[in-house]
């Protein structure tokens, strides 16, 4: 009784170390890249305006990439989160249903038909709503309480993109294969200007909160979620609609970056963060910040040139992942 | 008084012509009968003879045909959430993968009950405890769910179903995985406490001697379509049950009444 107590006292711990994890890191981030600016002075630009080239720096490139690398990694560890609900299943991630696929190829195509580069964003975001559409009407209309086909679906489907994408890779001049690499490993230096993403994470949030206390219904089963007064049909919609539009964001405005929507909600269960009230702030507050100092590795480790971010996300969530799978719970 | 009382006997649940039908299958065909408060219903039947399909259509997960009444209401003018409130189904099984635990599983009955985005109250709270003291799991009310022996989940299960506290409590063999001291204890809280004035239960069991113990009344279903509806003073016969659970049993007398062998 008392425990449980504490149990509550507990999320609202996980939400303020959290958000004082994001702080920290959205400063480091700010604090260093490829040009030595000092702290102090990085805090004067942020506030004060003038044409030196520092400021330039600090205002136009480093604030709004942080930004954009925080509403990214946010956007996608909540919609693995929203995911792994749908699915039931913990190992649920954003791009588990072709999306990052399904918008690879659409933007693979268009930079092998020679496009402009605005084209490709919008490009990307169709072909990854395509992708959805496509294995919700393959996968979604299942009677019973049944996730597997819709999984099944979105990995057939993400595996018939894959092969696309290697067919546009081996008919592609050389000239543009390092673009096209670049695109599918997922990295932020096109994501300059952040307000859409922020406002797709701002959306995706409020909105997934509103079905928060429903979310902790379901984790017993939409069956189970229908008996106690869910309507675990448009639910289940629901979840689908705001999962997916958020992975679409996320992949159209920074191609496929791996592992952080897979493994900062799952995670964050693990610690005992259960309450989706909670899980899903927490989210993506932690999303938010590992992404943002991975692509601060990402813009410093060997500046002046940048590694693709995803590199880096997958470098560390793999040995994350496989020590989860042998040392946490078992399914 | 005595015909007041008799004046608030109460329809909880009423069929009209009600049709289940799987895999092309005829279950139940017709099925008119009412449970009123105060009784407590046992459904017998050989496996796949649509016992569970008919607890899914009543609590509206499963598709039929005809009609049903949940207290003088078609059960699909229902909101979901009001139709939580009087009517509760314990599933034959669950399904999680997600971490949990014990008090927050049994806390997840209230949601009917709750505003939307309410947290729960102390007095939820309270009534939880209360609920797993029922059924002998307070001692575990922090224990991850999936460390739970199966007998330990099916209590946690029902206490979640007194919990949510229905007007009606379906459940559909509950006793799956209980020790014999946890059947009869079970059954004993489940008829106490929903088998009682402006209150029925209604459940599903393997076992005839358990069947006959609890139940005020019977459903007989043959799989085929065919079904018997009445008290188990007049259906908890060695012939009928063994006409309708294609068994041949054998009926013993003892000081405590009948006892059904096969």
């Amino acid at each position: 009784m008392i425990e449980y107590r504490k149990k509550k006292s507990r999320h609202y711990f996980f939400l303020i170390l959290s958000f004082i994890l994001l702080i920290i890191s959205l400063l480091i981030s700010i604090f260093f890249g490829s040009a030595v600016i000092p702290p102090v002075d990085v805090i004067y630009f942020l506030f004060t305006d003038n044409a030196s080239i520092e400021n330039k720096i600090i205002d136009e490139v480093r604030l709004p990439r942080t930004l954009s690398a925080f509403a990214v990694g946010g956007v996608l560890a909540l919609a693995g989160a929203l995911m792994q609900v749908l699915l039931r299943n913990p190992l649920g991630d954003p791009y588990i249903l072709g999306v990052s696929g399904g918008a690879a190829t659409a933007s693979l195509v268009g930079m092998l038909l020679g496009l402009n580069a605005l084209w490709l964003t919008p490009l990307a975001f169709g072909g990854a709503l395509f992708s959805i559409l496509l294995v919700f009407y393959l996968g979604g209309q299942n009677e019973n309480d049944n996730s597997n086909r819709l999984l099944l679906s979105g990995v057939i489907v993400a595996a018939g993109w894959g092969s696309l994408i290697s067919l546009v890779l081996s008919i592609a001049p050389p000239m543009q294969l390092p673009g096209m690499i670049f695109w599918l490993i997922g990295d932020l230096s096109d994501a300059l200007s952040p307000w859409v993403t922020m406002f797709v994470l701002t959306f995706g949030l409020i909105g997934s909160i509103i079905l928060a206390p429903k979310l902790n219904i379901a984790i017993y089963g939409f069956q189970q979620a229908a008996v106690l007064g869910i309507e675990h049909r448009k639910l289940q919609f629901q979840l689908y609609f705001l999962a997916s539009i958020l992975s679409a964001a996320a992949v159209s405005i920074a191609g496929s970056i791996g592992f952080i929507g897979l493994i900062v909600p799952h995670f964050i269960r693990l610690l005992g963060c259960t309450d989706h009230r909670t899980l899903l702030p927490v989210s993506v507050f932690s999303g938010g910040s590992l992404l943002v100092l991975a692509d601060t590795m990402a813009r410093t480790v060997i500046s002046p040139m940048q590694l693709p971010v995803g590199i880096i996300t997958a470098l560390i969530g793999i040995p994350i992942f496989l020590w989860l799978l042998k040392f946490g719970v078992k399914y | 008084m005595v015909t007041q009382v008799w004046s608030k006997i109460l329809n909880i649940i009423e069929t009209k012509n009600l049709n289940i039908i799987r895999r092309n299958k005829i279950l139940i065909k017709n099925l008119t009968f009412s449970i009123k408060d105060n009784q407590c219903w046992v459904v017998l039947g050989r496996n796949g003879s649509g016992k569970s399909s008919f607890l899914k259509a009543m609590a509206g997960l499963d598709p039929y045909l005809g009609e049903i009444f949940l207290v003088k209401r078609n059960i699909e003018e229902y909101p979901v959430k009001n139709r939580a409130q009087k009517l509760g189904l314990l599933l034959q099984q669950s399904a999680f993968n997600f971490q949990s635990t014990v008090l927050e599983m049994t806390l997840s009955g209230g949601f009917p009950h709750q505003q939307t985005w309410g947290f729960e109250s102390q007095d939820d709270l309270d009534r939880a405890i209360k609920s797993l003291k029922k059924v002998e799991m307070s001692d575990l009310i922090n224990e991850k769910i999936e460390s739970l022996s199966g007998g330990e989940l099916r209590r946690v299960e029902i206490s979640r179903l007194l919990h949510q506290n229905p007007v009606i409590a379906m459940l559909d063999e509950p006793l799956n995985n209980l020790d014999l001291n946890h059947q009869i204890k079970i059954l004993a809280l489940l008829r106490d406490k929903f088998c009682s004035e402006g209150k029925s239960l209604l459940i599903t069991l393997h076992d005839i001697n358990l069947t006959l113990k609890v139940a005020t009344h019977l459903l007989l279903l043959k799989g085929n379509g065919e079904w018997i509806a009445g008290q188990v003073e007049l259906l908890g016969r060695r012939k009928i049950l063994s006409e309708y659970l294609d068994c041949k049993i054998i009926e013993h007398q003892t000081q405590n009444g009948s006892l059904f062998t096969i």
